[in-house]
Order: structure tokens, then C-alpha cells, then sequence
């Protein structure tokens, strides 16, 4: 994103002063300052550049105090526990890492207060101008957006991980399905209600722990077991496979790419006192690990992990070894990457899962002072599908050539371990596998073809009765056949 | 009687709103505020010599990786 120019950030549209129902308050209400002065110095004596952070109830209050019935939501209100506004859950996460000696806390305040606080947003910085960890600067001339832009304001803040996600910036990985095929900016997921926080009474702790948060529930319902009434255009769940994984199993599990994750991050100030930041190269990868926050509105144990930026010797610079409890926070923290697509490497087949333990988190992927900080992340390994499948006769043919979703039906209470099933006469690859036959094996006019062409095909499962009959004739008659030809050669010799 | 004192009331309402509206757009007009900062060529001005006279930072250390 292009920097505007100085006068660029602070010059006012006219059509804000005449046609913004905000442009009808004096400046100096909002911003304080002297109007009467024409000398700058003078006219910015005590400016308040924000009047929004970090509380809003002053600037914005009196109108959006309350719900009311002109039409002004209490988001003044709300956004005091706003985490847009506090970064609370930012904060909490570095407390649990670091010191808790006093003097420790306060040196590690000042350097997020220098770094890391500077993320925050606030009304002023969503709905008037650029955020200020993007130097700022009007979007409109000062005239207030209703719904925020994208490019200034979501992903000028949310654009390493999220915004080049969903915007397909990362090489190699298309863009969101949602963005690429749909056009969905931001706002269509994460509503309003949502970005002005949900009105929770203390600070949230966790960012995920918000109760009006966007879920790909809230547009995709299971197929024929629930009506969706928020969006008609949301794809249902079709495929079996949502109803074995649902409430084990995240979404982006199956349906995300690979995402980036950053590493080593550290803070200092230049010797002018111009602060700064370094962290390692960022890589692209895709773990699968444990949630470390089961919750009756996140049920899924198996959910997509990203590597937060964090490590031993972040604030060194300030104070050395502040962080004296890195060890007991993961580092490959929850996470929802914003690339979603129908179809992914990992969901190809189950058995791009399943058993692809290079998509599942494990010690090997972390630093030797990560493994405790990871315990309760790591995802055990399970044996492979053919050492799970022994029990079958021939478990590597039956993983090549059967569909997995033929005995593991999501409609049966277990799944099928009776080889009668397949290999019986009544087999259930009739009924039941994917691409079954338009006729029955009861038909004379039935053949092989069918369940072959489609790979259903499974030895005995297709044993008609009939052809067994008449094999058995046909080998009885050829028999009886040459005896008599026999006999009345021996008969035709002696009457010779 | 009637009439008139209605009509006095209605000159009443329509100079009370004359009056508040002039009011509002004089204010905006008088602001240093609106003046300076509708005016590109006036923000131009005085960011060039606001920045004329800040300090040059002896070395700059740059943000390396992504934040």
C-alpha cells in the first residue's frame, strides 16, 4: 500500500463539511485546538489527533451511545472491551510468557507499549482514516466510511498472514475461494457487530473467545438437515465427509492451504531512538495440531496451526530474558487461514490424510525450547491405514481399490467389518458405493461392466446364481454328451 | 387577530432556523481549521516547512520481515 503524501493524510474533502452529518460538528469539539489561530503552533495547542483512542464514549458516544431507534448501535460502548481498541488477547499472551518480577513487567510494558500496542484501531482509525501503524492519513477527506476499505484499513493491519492469503499473494497458493469466485470482501464474513466487539464485560482473553465471530457455519449447512437462512448461496455440505469430521475436525483442515508462519521476532530502537523490528524469513507450511481450546463453540480437536512470531530474546533489547515463562505458551497457536478452496492437496482422498504425517505437527517440527511450550499442541501419530486395516486380508488392495466412505458410512453407527457385506451376494457396492449401477445384479441383462468402469469392482461381490447353473449344465451336457457320442460309436463298431 | 399572531409565530420558526443555519456555516466558514485544511495548497505549504525543520535522524535502522 502506497504512503500518502503529508498533506495528502491531513486534507479535507469539502463534501465533508457539507454533506457528512459529522462534518456539521466544529472541529475543535472533536479535536480541541484553537480555530480562531492562523498560526500552526498556535491552532494545535493541545490537538487530540484521535479523539477516538482510547475511549470512545467522548467523540462518539453522545450519538452512538445506545441502541436506539435512530439507527446508532452502543458500539461506543462496546468498544471499550473492543479488542480492535485494547489488543487485550496480544497482551495476555505475552504476560503468560513473561516475568513476573515487577521491574521485569515494566520494561516489557514499554517495549509492547513501543511495538506492539501501536497495532491497536479505534472508531477514528477504521471509519476516518488509515490506521496509525500505517501512518495514517483520511481515506475519504475526512469523510466518515460507513464500511471501512479494505485495502487501507482491513489489510493494512491484517495483510502479512491474512490479506495475502485471501488475496492469493502468496506464490504458488490461489486466493480465497471466497475473494477469487465470489468477490466477498471482508465485511460479507466479519460484520459490524463483530468489529465493534462483542460487549463482553472484561477484557477478552483470547481473541477466538469473542462470541460474535465469523463461522463458515453461520452460510454452510449440513445438506438436508438444516435450511440456511442467512445466505441461499452458500454451498451446503454435500459430501460425506462433513458429517464424519463435524465437531472433530476445523474446517481448514481440510479446505485451507498452505499458509505462512513467522518466527523469531525481536524488537529494539535505533540509536536516534527510531524503534524497529526483525524477524526470520516467514515459510509457508500447513500443520495440523491439537486445539488447545476445546469449547462447546469450538468442539474440533484436530484444527489448522499457525507458528506465532514469538521467541526467547523478543524484548532482549529492553530487558534480558524477560521472557522467563516462553516455554509455557505454544507457539503454534489456533489458527484460521483465510485461503480457503473446495478442494486441497490434503483432501484429495482420505488417505491424503490420514497417514500423511507430514501434515500433522510433532516435536520434529520445533525448536528444542518449543517442545514443552507445544505439548498439549502436538498431534499423535497414529499407525499407518494399512497397519489400522491388518485385520483385512489384503489391506493395501483394499486402500487402493475400495472407497474408504464404503465401509467408514457416516449413517452407521460403526463402520462395516463383515467382508459378507462386499463380498456376499447382496453386496452393498450395489447400493452404496460411489457410481453404483442403474440395474440390479438380479437382472439377466446384468454384467461387470458397470462396477468395473466405475472401480467398485471387488472379487465374488457380483456371483450371479444362474450363470453358476448353467455353467454346471453346460459341463453336465458336455459329459453326456461325449458318452453318448461314445456309446453309439461302440455300438456302430460291433453292428460292423 | 387569530391570522397574524399565527403568521408572527411562523416568521418566528423561519428566522429561529435562518438563523441557527447561518450560524453553523459562518462558524465553519471563520475556522482556521476548514480554511487551512480544505486547502491543498495551504497543506502543502506548511507540511514542507514542518518538515524543513524536523531532524534529520542520524542513521535509520529499517524494519526487516514481516510484521
Amino acid at each position: 500500500m502506497a504512503q500518502l503524501e503529508p498533506y495528502e493524510k491531513v486534507l479535507v474533502d469539502f463534501d465533508f463539511i457539507d454533506e457528512d452529518v459529522h462534518g456539521q460538528i466544529s472541529c475543535e469539539k472533536c479535536h480541541g485546538g484553537d480555530p480562531l489561530s492562523n498560526d500552526y503552533e498556535d491552532a494545535h495547542k493541545d490537538l487530540v489527533r484521535d479523539p477516538t483512542y482510547p475511549d470512545a464514549t467522548k467523540a462518539c458516544g453522545e450519538c452512538h451511545a445506545s441502541d436506539g431507534e435512530d439507527g446508532h448501535p452502543g458500539i461506543a460502548k462496546k468498544n471499550k472491551t473492543n479488542i480492535h481498541v485494547t489488543l487485550a488477547p496480544f497482551k495476555n499472551k505475552i504476560y503468560l510468557r513473561a516475568s513476573s518480577d515487577p521491574s521485569v513487567r515494566e520494561k516489557i510494558d514499554s517495549a509492547m507499549g513501543t511495538h506492539c500496542m501501536s497495532c491497536h484501531s479505534s472508531c477514528g482509525q477504521c471509519h476516518v482514516s488509515r490506521p496509525d501503524s500505517v501512518e495514517g492519513g483520511f481515506t475519504e477527506g475526512h469523510i466518515f466510511q460507513k464500511t471501512p476499505p479494505v485495502a487501507t484499513n482491513c489489510t493494512s493491519c491484517h495483510g502479512s498472514r491474512v490479506g495475502k492469503e485471501y488475496h492469493g499473494e502468496n506464490e504458488g497458493v490461489p486466493g480465497d475461494v471466497h475473494h477469487r469466485e465470489h468477490n466477498m470482501s471482508c465485511m460479507e464474513c466479519h460484520s459490524g457487530d463483530e468489529m465493534h466487539g462483542c460487549g463482553m464485560s472484561e477484557e477478552t482473553f483470547d481473541r477466538y473467545d469473542v462470541t460474535n465471530g465469523s463461522r463458515c457455519e453461520k452460510c454452510h449447512k449440513m445438506a438436508g438437515t438444516e435450511t440456511n437462512e442467512d445466505d441461499d448461496q452458500a454451498k451446503a455440505l454435500v459430501h460425506p465427509s462433513h458429517a464424519i469430521h463435524q465437531d472433530k475436525v476445523s474446517c481448514q483442515v481440510c479446505h485451507a492451504m498452505p499458509y505462512k508462519n513467522c518466527y523469531s521476532c525481536h524488537v529494539g530502537k535505533s540509536k536516534s531512538g527510531v524503534p524497529y523490528f526483525k524477524t526470520d524469513p516467514s515459510k509457508m507450511d500447513f500443520k495440523i495440531g491439537l486445539s488447545a481450546k476445546v469449547s462447546k463453540d469450538r468442539p474440533e480437536k484436530y484444527v489448522t496451526v499457525r507458528h506465532v512470531p514469538v521467541g526467547p530474546k523478543l524484548f532482549d533489547f529492553y530487558v534480558k530474558d524477560g521472557l522467563t515463562e516462553v516455554d509455557k505458551v505454544g507457539t503454534w497457536a489456533f489458527a484460521t487461514p483465510h485461503n480457503i478452496q473446495l478442494k486441497t492437496p490434503q483432501n484429495e482422498t482420505c488417505l491424503s490424510c490420514h497417514g500423511n504425517n507430514k501434515l500433522f505437527l510433532t516435536e520434529k517440527d520445533v525448536q528444542s525450547w518449543e517442545v514443552d511450550a507445544n505439548k498439549d499442541v502436538f498431534a499423535p501419530l497414529k499407525p499407518a491405514p494399512s497397519v489400522r486395516h491388518n485385520w483385512l486380508e489384503h489391506p493395501e488392495l483394499h486402500l487402493e481399490k475400495v472407497d474408504c466412505l464404503t465401509c467408514h458410512d457416516p449413517s452407521l453407527a460403526s463402520p462395516l467389518k463383515d467382508c459378507q457385506e462386499c463380498h456376499g451376494n447382496a453386496t452393498i457396492l450395489l447400493e452404496k458405493a460411489e457410481g453404483r449401477p442403474n440395474y440390479s445384479l438380479a437382472n439377466w441383462n446384468f454384467t461387470n461392466k458397470e462396477l468395473i468402469e466405475k472401480g467398485n469392482y471387488v472379487v465374488g461381490s457380483n456371483r450371479i446364481p444362474a450363470i453358476d447353473v448353467i455353467g454346471i449344465l453346460l459341463i453336465l451336457l458336455t459329459f453326456v454328451g461325449c458318452a453318448v457320442h461314445g456309446a453309439l460309436r461302440f455300438m456302430s463298431k460291433r453292428r460292423k | 387577530m387569530k391570522n397574524v399572531s399565527k403568521l408572527l409565530l411562523m416568521l418566528v420558526a423561519v428566522f429561529a432556523v435562518a438563523f441557527i443555519y447561518t450560524g453553523e456555516s459562518v462558524n465553519a466558514e471563520e475556522s482556521g481549521c476548514v480554511s487551512c485544511h480544505t486547502s491543498m495548497r495551504e497543506l502543502i505549504k506548511v507540511t514542507r516547512e514542518i518538515a524543513a525543520t524536523k531532524p534529520q535522524p542520524e542513521e535509520e535502522v529499517e524494519s526487516e520481515g514481516e510484521g
